[in-house]
């Protein structure tokens, strides 16, 4: 087994936590909080917002959050991969979005001056 | 290509497909999808909890003494004590004995909560407030651009960000006048860290979707194109199969809809 002899974290140079779900506040409040080892995480893109306050704090030395960090390790390791290919999309996809947050906001603002007037 | 991996993709193209029909309205295939994953997640669970959680930290240690015995001739005879605090917890569904289930319930509350909160106190708040008071880097105080983590700049303005944000949660004394001018200012830095979550919550899903149609494209790639390794003919049968599916799921609802108009009109 990959963990034999292992019985401590003084034989272990650092963590790697590459998970989705709440795995990664039990690494970094029972592991690195009590025991001080380096950790670094690998997450989903909705969770990386939260947790990089703890990248901030030194509490972890490496974040990869989402597709973009994925590509960033992708370009940093200098193998492209879906990472990368899928950030292109991802350009798009935002693109559109912001367009239609911004046609969402020009239709409420204009939907207000229309009921003022309507007021007066 | 072996069967098995044929029929797994096969079949994960189909579920994707299913959960997306969802975008029209909720049908068969969706619940079949939903069921599906519920049951499949549950199960799965239930395993991992068994062989990872059950079996290493109970059954083994346990293992040199005798169930006729009640395991009472084991070398750790005390493992049987939690043992019989989780099962009590099931007695949470009878009517008559629920209240039994308050005890072993209570012990985990305060075991867990005596472990968890001085580690949540430590990590979460301290060392976060370590960080943010902090010293500015004056040294480099503009560094590489404005989102420079590293540089002084950042480092005031999240110093400024938490104090204001601390003066909007303050309720005791009215939001007016100077204080209700820095309350303003820390609604403003609340609202740019939620637009930032939601914004990397909109790249997950959109990343989600994404892989999504990449492993569909290759399973369409698989089904048509000859040249790839990965062809097989079963790919095009499973895929007219899922059309013809579709096309036979979306004439029963048009018969339906053509029913229902000619009853309305009818009345």
């Amino acid at each position: 087994p990959m963990m034999q002899g292992v019985q401590n974290y003084d034989q272990i140079a650092c963590v790697i936590d590459v998970s989705a779900g709440n795995i990664t506040d039990a690494w970094i409040a029972y592991g690195q909080g009590r025991f001080g080892f380096p950790l670094a995480v690998g997450l989903t893109g909705v969770m990386g917002a939260d947790y990089y306050p703890y990248l901030n704090s030194g509490q972890i030395f490496g974040i990869m959050a989402g597709m973009h960090g994925a590509a960033q390790y992708e370009k940093l390791a200098e193998n492209p991969g879906r990472g990368r290919d899928g950030m292109r999309i991802q350009l798009y996809a935002h693109i559109i979005i912001i367009l239609f947050i911004i046609m969402g906001n020009v239709g409420y603002f204009m939907s207000l001056r229309d009921r003022k007037k309507v007021g007066r | 290509m072996d069967f098995g991996t044929f029929l797994w993709t096969t079949l994960a193209a189909f579920l994707t497909l299913a959960t997306f029909s969802f975008l029209y309205k909720d049908n068969p295939f969706y619940r079949i999808a939903e069921h599906l994953v519920v049951g499949v997640s549950a199960g799965y669970f239930v395993i991992i909890l068994w062989h990872n959680g059950l079996v290493p930290n109970l059954f083994q240690r346990l293992a040199d003494g005798n169930w006729y015995l009640l395991w009472l001739n084991s070398t750790k005879p005390w493992y049987v004590i939690p043992a019989v605090l989780g099962a009590l917890m099931w007695t949470r569904f009878s009517r008559n004995y629920s209240w039994v289930s308050r005890w072993p319930l209570a012990l985990y509350i305060g075991i867990a909560t005596g472990v968890a909160i001085p580690l949540e106190m430590a990590n979460r708040v301290n060392r976060q407030l370590f960080a943010t008071m902090s010293g500015v880097n004056w040294d480099n105080f503009w560094g590489l651009g404005f989102l420079d983590p590293t540089a002084g700049f950042s480092h005031v303005i999240i110093f400024i960000g938490a104090i204001a944000a601390l003066f909007y949660f303050f309720f005791s004394k009215a939001h007016t006048g100077l204080f209700g001018g820095i309350a303003k200012f820390g609604i403003w830095i609340l609202m740019i860290g939620f637009g930032a979550t939601f914004g990397l919550t909109v790249m997950g899903r959109i990343s989600l979707f994404i892989n999504r149609i990449q492993d569909l494209n290759d399973w369409g790639v698989a089904a048509f194109d000859s040249s790839n390794p990965n062809h097989t003919v079963w790919f095009q049968v499973a895929f007219w199969l899922l059309v013809l599916g579709v096309v036979a799921y979306a004439v029963v609802e048009m018969v339906r809809f053509l029913a229902r108009r000619s009853a309305a009109t009818s009345r």
